[in-house]
Order: C-alpha cells, then structure tokens, then sequence
C-alpha cells in the first residue's frame, strides 16, 4: 500500500474506528496493510510457521495498543515499525539454537570458539550488548545492523526494507562496526 | 493499493482470512466479513470530490478568462454634435472591462480621446476628414470604427447677387451652413494700388456691401469667422464680378 496522502486519511479513518471498538474497522484495516506487512515479515523471518507467529502478534499488538498512536495519519509507518520489533524479538529469541554470522563475530566480538558450549549464551549476551550500545546512538544505526547480522538480509534487502539506497545501507553497517570495535575490543 | 509482492504467502487470502478468523475471538470482536474495503469507496469520495470540484472550478475560470479575452471590443452610440468650429463625435464601447487602450486618428494624425465616464468617450475633430477609431483589448483583439467628419465649416462666404443703383455697387454675401460672415474683415481696395475704397458701407443685417461703382477694378475680400477667406475682383468695364 502506498502511504499516500489519500491512503493516509483513510487510514487515519479506520484507526479512530478501531478505537471507539469498530470491529469491522480493524478487519478493514487488517485486510488493506496485510500484504504490505507480510512481505515485510518475510524478509526477516524465514520460517513460515514464525512468519505466522509473527503475523497474528502483529495485529494483536496493533488492536491493544492503537490507543497509544498519536498521530492517526502515522498508522501505517507505526505498524510497520512493530513489524520490526515482532520480527527482532523472535530473531533474538532463536539465537541460543544459532550462531551470529561469522563475519560479525570473527571481525569485531571478542573471539569465543563455535564448540564452546557456553557459545549460544555468548551469542546472546554480545548481542544484546551490540543493540544496547547502538540503539543508545542511532535506531537507524541499529535497524541496519540488526537486519543485517540478527536477520541476515542481504544490503539489497536492507536498502528496499529501509527505503533508502544500499550506499546508505553500507555507510550504517560500516558506522555500526566502527562504535562496536571501539566499545567492544578490549 | 494492493501491494502485488512475489512474497505473497501460498494461499493468499486464504491464509490471510484463516489468521484473521484466528485472531478476532482472542481480541474480542465479532468476526465479521473478511476481504474489501466498504469504507475505502466512501473515503475515496470524501476526498476526491472536493479536489475534483476545486480543479473543475479552476479549469472553468480559466476557460471563462480564455473566452473572455477573446472578445473583442463593441463601438455603441456613436454620434457627432458640430458647432461649425470642430465635430465632437461621442461614442461608448462595450467590455471595457478588457480595454487594454482607445485612440483615435483623423486623416492618419492622431487625435487626444477624452474618457466622459465608464465607457464612454469623446474625440473633437478640428477638421473634416475621416476619423478612425481604434479599441484594442488585453487580448490584442483589435477593433476599429471609420466615422465622417464633414461638420466642419471649412468653407468660404460666397457672394450670392451683385447689382448696381444709383451708382452704387451693392454685394450680397452669405455663409450658408457655416460659421457665418466676419464683417469685421471686409475689405475694398482698388485691384492695382491695393488703397481702401472710400465710402463702403456693410449692412449686416441685409447682407450685404455696397460702395460707389469703382471705375478701375476693385478687390473685396472678406472671410467667414472660421477665417475661410473669400476674394472677388470687379471689373467695371465689363461690368460684372469675378471670384
């Protein structure tokens, strides 16, 4: 869906119905941003079954907390920005059963063999240091970061996810290496 | 508005109503119609209607300006009042609203026009000839109007009957139509020394000069008051007058 002027006062529209309890407001509003948010889903999760998962918090989360949005006519950017967090969330979760990508963890983590079986948790708690440190300076900075290295999109993918070129993409993650080699390198 | 993605999940709506009918007993709401968008058509109207009748409003106007312009200026009520002198030719002109400028030449030479009041002007012709009239309006629509001037008195006092009586040489002058006789500039001389007869006397009222019968030939000018100069010159030995 196209976030046009138009697209937005219709949207606006649906948001203040689904907050006076239109049931039928937020089917509508399910049924024309559905397409726009799976296929966000999808490029981060690969998984169907989480993609489904991932799907149905979405929307739960959008009818229960539609009473925080305070612009109506940033419905549409504010939902794809839960999609965002959902999708990290469930990202994260999954890292214990999978390794960071070794580009990241050989170039910039502090180095920790892949047969340690302390790995899963090292992996977890160096991400959440890396987020902590880079949400603390840019969410831009963050967002591409985590779409490369927790979702692993390819810099096309980021750039077409973020709306921005992959020059761009590339300048974030470059930024993003540079705050963590400081911060993290001993 | 459909986003055609080549991620579309298999199934489609399917899938899409399956999660929805899914999710709407956990959030409480009545699971109602799934797939459209009711309200989108009546959004779509609520928006594009008035944008619509802005635009339509303003490709009206500028149509209504277009044709406007192109309408070119009306002389109406033209007329002309002569007191001999010079002719006034009045006149009016229709959409002058668009009147971009109004001049007036006379025989080629150009002649002040004088704004009466909304529309209406005045142009004083000195001589006779053809006074054209020009109308042009922003547009550069041009339009022109030829009137005659003849009101002007641009003719001579004529001498209508001489005679003799008593010795006397009795002339008979008129300014039929015109500015009339300037009496004030009779004059008699002899036709070879140029020196005053004696004796001339004017009879405005009948019209007329008389003065004893010259016995050389005598010039007598005269002029109407617009100073339209007449001349006649007597000869005795034939006895008659000669323009």
């Amino acid at each position: 869906m196209a976030n046009t002027r138009f697209d937005q006062q219709y949207l606006s529209a649906l948001a203040q119905r689904i907050r006076g309890g239109d049931s039928d407001a937020f089917t509508e509003l399910y049924t024309v941003t559905y397409d726009d948010i799976l296929r966000r889903v999808r490029l981060l999760l690969r998984d169907p079954d989480d993609v489904h998962d991932a799907m149905q918090d979405i929307y739960m989360s959008v009818y229960s907390k539609i009473g925080s949005l305070r612009l109506d006519r940033l419905v549409l950017p504010w939902m794809r920005q839960i999609a965002y967090h959902v999708c990290c969330d469930m990202l994260r979760r999954e890292l214990p059963r999978r390794q960071l990508a070794a580009e990241l963890t050989d170039d910039i983590l502090p180095p920790m063999s892949a047969d340690n079986s302390l790995r899963p948790v090292y992996d977890r708690d160096m991400w959440d240091r890396a987020s902590a440190i880079l949400k603390d300076r840019s969410p831009r900075l963050f967002e591409a970061f985590s779409l490369r290295f927790l979702a692993g999109l390819k810099l096309h993918e980021i750039a077409g996810y973020m709306s921005v070129s992959t020059t761009s993409v590339k300048r974030y993650i470059r930024a993003a290496r540079d705050i963590l080699k400081k911060e993290l390198t001993p | 508005m459909v986003d055609h993605t080549d991620m579309a999940p298999e199934g489609g709506r399917g899938d899409r109503d399956a999660l929805l009918r899914e999710m709407m007993p956990k959030l409480g709401l009545e699971p109602g119609k799934t797939g459209g968008a009711p309200s989108r058509r009546a959004a779509a109207w609520k928006y594009f209607l008035p944008r619509l009748a802005v635009a339509l409003a303003i490709v009206l106007a500028a149509v209504g300006v277009w044709v406007l312009l192109g309408v070119p200026a009306a002389f109406q009520d033209v007329a002309a009042d002569s007191d001999a002198g010079s002719v006034a030719v009045r006149f009016s002109l229709r959409m002058t609203p668009l009147l971009d400028s109004v001049t007036a030449e006379l025989d080629g030479v150009p002649v002040k026009v004088e704004l009466l009041d909304a529309g209406n002007y005045r142009v004083d012709a000195p001589k006779n000839g053809t006074l054209t009239l020009t109308a042009r309006t922003f547009a550069g629509r041009v339009t022109t109007l030829d009137v005659p001037v003849d009101g002007v008195d641009d003719k001579a006092p004529e001498l209508v009957r001489d005679m003799t009586r008593d010795g006397m040489m009795i002339l008979y002058l008129a300014d039929e139509g015109g500015s009339g006789v300037d009496w004030r500039s009779v004059s008699v001389t002899d036709a070879d020394t140029g020196e005053d007869l004696e004796s001339v006397e004017l009879d405005e009222q009948a019209g007329s000069i008389r003065f004893p019968f010259p016995a050389s030939p005598a010039r007598v000018s005269v002029s109407d008051r617009r100073g339209n100069p007449m001349t006649v010159l007597l000869c005795p030995a034939q006895g008659e007058a000669e323009p």
